[in-house]
């Protein structure tokens, strides 16, 4: 133990945020074993012990660095974290729990319910829980993507072939000039439509999640292709480029290991960060577009934090009930500040 | 200079082409349009015909003629590059087409919400403007102060606010509990009956909660560009040797340093054009504004494609045109750059 902290010690402060930062996001993947025990109580407990310690840890080493910005940033995004977990580890009863009935609507807090439950009769605790999940993962898969399709237009954006790199700056300029949102609108109206003719039905009852991340994702190709062309474009005029060149390294050695592993990773976790916490805030403004007169786009089963807003607002104009939707303004505000403030601390220490 | 601008300005119309044309293909090749809708549609009618009375005949779907008649009206009847010709020759004519759900030309539509739009879009412009400049310069001077880090906070959470949910905040809170302002629209329903000074005072009273909800989300990175390039000018050297030939700070803060650190939100001056032609469809949606935005996104939803041309063609040209402007604006605030043709 003592080896292993000390080892921990030696690394320079840069990898260490680095490394928590990605522990703290990917952390709710573990819980997905959780799934093969049915008790769930035992889930329950299992997930809040070990997340509980795992992010008490983060925050005690992150504290220790004297990095309290970061600690913030973690504290915040403590609720989309935490709901992810919960929801990984204990999917079927959360799902239960958010159901919609007509028994339990619009109870105040109590025992039973944490939090109460929304106009609708769902527990309002778990349609956080697992729109939480969902924003998750559409942030994540988004995040994904618009790396894969990012890096590789970066690259050949600071390319010298004149035409391989107009092929990029156009492909590029679409997405700049076409409005995000009514992009990722046009992509999930022509799915939706493919999978209702697909399952001959006339309304699909939620919309997909992974074609949700991947069209936000493919939107926001840009702020990572033109972050990755500043910078090669000014690491490749360099002089240990041109050291590396004449030492006969090959050139997509130098392009793929020297440019980009060794002086690119730090900056596109920045912006990695920056766009999760966009895509957070991009979905659960489509949750809410979608909810509040999308016609035949969808309608049904998708909880999103968005979803749930423009629930709450509904209620709220017709009867007086603040606690409806209190709880999902304060997760989403939260969430999407904390993953903003992760990115601004490790760009703070990554760029000086 | 001239012939880099006209080069430009020659090279917007291939691009607009090529953003149409895609937009174009997408539109026509996808499932989902308004013959499948309109399809669709009338097969369910006939399932729900057939399960609720037995006495309706067997008819599958629409018949030929009818169907004929449909592409014929919405001209799908061509291929798609006749389509898309004659779509562009009308263009050059100014005229966008008329929409399928409004049974109105496209311009027609555009220009009733182009004054709504374009009046949140300049106010918005402007005031980001004459807020950001002067905080970042407060911000640069007082760097790493109490003051510097305070307003960082509000920044940081203002650019983390989704406008929708501000927007829904205080449309329920100021609007609905507190009654000080109005819940929704552009002007109030007996705006004609007033005076001048009313109608002023109506339209500004109406776009107070708007405005706050546009102004958050441009603020931050506003600021915070203005903060950094005034920073990275005051520790350049010739500053120091301003300072050391013992000119008043004041002096070469506002008259050395400021200039240059304008330069990067010249740059950024023409995206804030289109900006003013697309609006924002959430927040035009929370305060029920009829603007530009809703139109564009609520044609998306509804597949009435030639509206979805028509407001991305306009778009896409401000966009363009607004990236020419900041170069020319690029030009004048810097008189090191040299266009070369």
């Amino acid at each position: 133990m003592d080896e292993w902290l000390k080892k921990l010690e030696a690394m320079p402060l840069k990898t260490k945020l680095m490394w928590a930062i990605v522990i703290f996001i990917a952390l709710p993947f573990i819980f997905l074993i959780l799934r093969v025990v049915s008790s769930h109580t035992f889930r329950l407990t299992v997930t809040l012990t070990i997340d509980g310690l795992a992010i008490g840890a983060l925050l005690y080493f992150v504290i220790r660095f004297r990095n309290l910005y970061l600690g913030l940033g973690m504290l915040l995004a403590i609720p989309m974290q935490l709901s992810t977990s919960i929801a990984f580890a204990d999917f079927p009863f959360f799902i239960d729990h958010s159901a919609v009935s007509r028994f339990t609507s619009l109870q105040v807090p109590s025992g039973d319910y944490l939090l109460g439950t929304d106009y609708e009769g769902r527990d309002i605790l778990a349609t956080i829980i697992i729109g939480g999940m969902h924003a998750y993962l559409v942030a994540l898969i988004t995040t994904l993507t618009a790396m894969l399709v990012g890096i590789p237009s970066g690259i050949f954006l600071s390319s010298k072939n004149r035409y391989i790199q107009s092929v990029a700056t156009s492909v590029t300029q679409f997405f700049e000039i076409v409005p995000q949102l009514f992009f990722v609108l046009i992509i999930m109206g022509v799915y939706n439509f493919w999978a209702a003719s697909a399952a001959g039905s006339r309304l699909v009852s939620y919309y997909s999640v992974p074609i949700a991340g991947i069209a936000i994702g493919l939107s926001s190709l840009p702020s990572i292709a033109r972050i990755l062309e500043n910078r090669l474009s000014l690491l490749k005029s360099q002089r240990f480029v041109t050291a590396l060149k004449s030492s006969n390294v090959k050139p997509s050695k130098i392009l793929l290991y020297n440019l980009l592993w060794k002086n690119c990773v730090a900056e596109l976790l920045i912006q990695a960060t920056f766009l999760f916490g966009a895509a957070l805030l991009l979905e659960s403004a489509l949750g809410y577009a979608f909810e509040i007169g999308f016609g035949d786009l969808g309608t049904g089963g998708y909880l999103s934090w968005g979803k749930i807003l423009a629930e709450a607002r509904r209620s709220i104009l017709f009867g007086e009930n603040i606690y409806v939707i209190i709880p999902p303004i304060i997760v989403t505000l939260s969430s999407i500040l904390g993953v903003n403030i992760l990115g601004d601390s490790l760009a703070k220490h990554l760029r000086s | 200079m001239r012939q880099y601008l006209i080069r430009r300005i020659l090279l917007i119309i291939p691009t607009l082409i090529g953003i149409t044309l895609l937009t174009f293909i997408l539109t026509r090749v996808v499932p989902g349009g308004p013959i499948e809708q309109a399809l669709m549609e009338s097969r369910f009618q006939n399932q729900n015909v057939s399960f609720q009375s037995q006495n309706a005949g067997p008819r599958d779907g629409l018949s030929d003629d009818d169907l004929e008649y449909l592409k014929k009206l919405y001209g799908f009847d061509k291929p798609i590059y006749l389509a898309y010709l004659s779509w562009l020759y009308k263009v050059v004519q100014l005229d966008l087409g008329d929409s399928y759900r409004y049974n109105e030309p496209v311009w027609n539509l555009i220009k009733e919400r182009l004054p709504v739009s374009i009046y949140y879009g300049l106010i918005t412009t402007v005031l980001t403007y004459f807020a950001c400049i002067p905080l970042g310069i407060l911000k640069a001077v007082k760097d790493k102060t109490w003051i510097d880090s305070s307003t960082s906070i509000l920044i940081f959470t203002g650019y983390s606010v989704p406008a929708f949910v501000l927007g829904l905040i205080l449309v329920v809170y100021m609007g609905g509990r507190l009654e000080w302002f109005p819940m929704q629209g552009f002007v109030s329903d007996d705006f004609s009956s007033k005076g001048f000074f009313g109608q002023a005072w109506d339209v500004i009273y109406h776009s107070i909660l708007p405005l706050t909800c546009y102004l958050i989300g441009s603020f931050a990175s506003m600021t915070v560009l203005m903060k950094n390039s005034l920073l990275e000018n005051l520790s350049a050297d010739y500053i120091r040797t301003a300072f050391a030939k013992g000119l008043p700070s004041k002096t070469v803060i506002y008259k050395h340093a400021l200039r240059n650190s304008l330069i990067p939100l010249a740059a950024s001056f023409g995206n804030n054009i289109s900006l003013v032609f697309t609006g924002s469809y959430l927040i035009e949606t929370v305060f029920n504004i009829d603007g530009l935005g809703l139109l564009g996104y609520m044609a998306v939803t509804e597949r009435d494609y030639p509206v979805v041309m028509g407001t991305l063609f306009l778009s896409s040209f401000f966009f363009l045109f607004g990236n020419i402007l900041s170069d020319i604006c690029l030009a004048i605030v810097d008189p090191r750059i040299r266009f070369t043709a």
